[in-house]
């Protein structure tokens, strides 16, 4: 059978520091979509998350207009710094101009992923229904666990977990039920088997990584597990669309 | 058959039986610092073998990597008897134990069909290390391969120099990619007896095409890791590569069946 791929994480533009070979334009992810068989996919912008976040996400809206596929987010910062407006004008904003969902890099842009420092704009983004992405990278368990709690309403999309995780996860998993995993580095044998039977198939999205991995690993992955096709394609398209509220798109 | 006939099968996610496709990293059992699914059951991943379409995965045992050369290796024994139409085995040695051990044990699973060896520097002994040279010219007298844990430069350098001084034995440098790039792409070209392998958890962008362009794709083998990895995460590389069918082919099955030809002998005589 074939999936229809949604991607939950990949970002475009140029870099401080990229790979001579690794792409960076619209056109040459559009080509890979085709390529691999993917429908759709969130985006966010290289210089929102390495030089300025109110001008990256402004350029993000520039260089994907027009291309309907493409979910548009933005990256956000500690509401208190001022950098961007205030959370209520912030997420009106996000919603207006169909940004569906906010990213954070707390440890590349040097704040912390808490209620004291992020609280009022984590409010107002769970009280409109805009999930939340992080790299696991960028955060770790502790604050994990501290935002999944303190924002029980609050969906929040940890990417970038690896397969040395698996110590961790079964607990965070069925403790934190307003988690999501992405699959691209959770690589392990038999684990999304495992994991759908133990919390849902729910609790899972595709993401390729791109332009820094390749796409067809977690294709792959998804398309020769052992799942049922009904979960299979949950976790390749149907569960990202639920978090963006894009279901009506499908 | 069309040139992009691989791909338009993998986007089905098809088995691949017809490729007759040979894994050639592979382990078993459980591990001590993260949880494995099934404790890596052989079970468990012929599962996984079949949906793909793999014929063969070469094993080691987790217990052989880690602290017990010998049981482990008595594990993969008895799996490669019990399925002896889908394992290789390999025998894996640690530099931990006395040469004279070491020894022994090449000639003991030897004797019980193991044509192939693995090395891992997770032991904590470098590849120039006096043990290894034990197992280096047990190797280059049989003409065996020996897939050794690499990550680029770090300790893929000291093989490569091992590669020089036993030139009959066909070094197999795990994770290609994963680390200094060029490099693995260099000891491939500049090594008759150095082969690489793609196993990578965080697979970069088109490091296939990378390796396919600058390395003859007859020194380039697919390997998985599992049960650590996902096969179909590992595999998908290759089928969903821009490279064409037959590079494809190469890499999935026809060198391997080359490099293993001595194990793969034994098993279809045996099954």
């Amino acid at each position: 059978m074939s999936l229809e791929f949604f991607d939950a994480c990949t970002q475009i533009g140029t870099r401080t520091k990229g790979q001579p070979d690794q792409p960076y334009t619209i056109s040459e992810y559009m080509d890979d979509m085709e390529h691999y068989g993917i429908s759709g996919a969130v985006v966010y912008h290289a210089t929102a998350r390495e030089f300025d976040p109110a001008d990256g996400n402004e350029q993000l809206l520039n260089e994907i207009v027009q291309r309907p596929n493409l979910d548009p987010q933005w990256v956000v910062l500690p509401p208190d710094t001022r950098e961007l407006p205030p959370p209520e004008e912030l997420v009106s904003q996000m919603t207006e101009r169909r940004v569906s969902s906010a990213r954070i890099f707390p440890k590349l842009q040097n704040f912390q992923a808490n209620a004291f420092f992020l609280g009022e704009l984590l409010d107002v983004l769970q009280s409109a229904q805009l999930p939340l992405f992080v790299e696991f990278g960028e955060i770790g368990w502790s604050d994990v666990i501290h935002l999944c709690t303190e924002f029980p309403r609050l969906q929040l999309v940890l990417t970038k977990v690896g397969y040395r995780e698996t110590r961790y996860l079964p607990a965070i998993l069925r403790k934190l039920e307003n988690l999501t995993l992405d699959t691209a580095l959770l690589a392990n044998h038999g684990l999304l088997e495992e994991y759908c039977a133990w919390f849902g198939s729910g609790r899972f999205v595709y993401s390729s990584l791109w332009p820094f991995l390749d796409p067809a690993n977690a294709i792959a992955m998804i398309g020769y597990s052992a799942l049922p096709d009904a979960d299979k394609q949950a976790i390749a398209a149907g569960n990202l669309r639920k978090l963006l509220r894009r279901d009506s798109d499908a | 058959m069309p040139e992009d006939s691989i791909l338009e099968r993998a986007k089905e996610f098809e088995a691949f039986h017809d490729l007759e496709i040979i894994d050639a990293h592979c382990h078993v059992g459980p591990w001590y610092n993260f949880h494995v699914p099934r404790r890596g059951s052989i079970e468990s991943m012929i599962e996984s073998m079949d949906r793909v379409g793999v014929r063969y995965v070469c094993i080691t045992a987790f217990r052989s990597i880690g602290p017990d050369m010998l049981r482990g290796n008595d594990e993969v024994a008895a799996l490669q008897k019990r399925y002896p139409d889908r394992v290789l085995p390999y025998c894996t040695i640690s530099p931990n134990y006395s040469q004279k051990d070491i020894q022994k044990e090449l000639e003991r699973t030897y004797a019980d069909g193991f044509r192939a060896v693995k090395i891992h520097d997770f032991h904590g002994r470098a590849y120039d290390s006096s043990p290894y040279h034990v197992v280096y010219e047990f190797a280059n007298q049989f003409h065996l391969p020996i897939l050794a844990h690499t990550w680029g430069k770090q300790n893929g350098s000291v093989l490569a120099r091992m590669c020089e001084k036993y030139p009959d034995a066909n070094m197999l440098f795990a994770h290609g990619g994963s680390a200094n790039r060029e490099a693995y792409a260099q000891w491939a070209n500049d090594l008759p007896n150095a082969y690489i392998d793609l196993v990578f958890s965080a697979q970069p962008y088109r490091n296939v095409e990378y390796f396919v362009a600058n390395v003859p794709a007859e020194k380039i083998l697919f390997g998985s890791d599992m049960p650590f990895l996902s096969l179909g995460q590992q595999i998908g590389k290759v089928l969903f590569a821009r490279i064409s069918d037959e590079a494809k082919r190469k890499l999935l099955s026809i060198n391997a069946r080359q490099l293993f030809s001595q194990a793969i002998e034994l098993a279809e005589a045996s099954s």
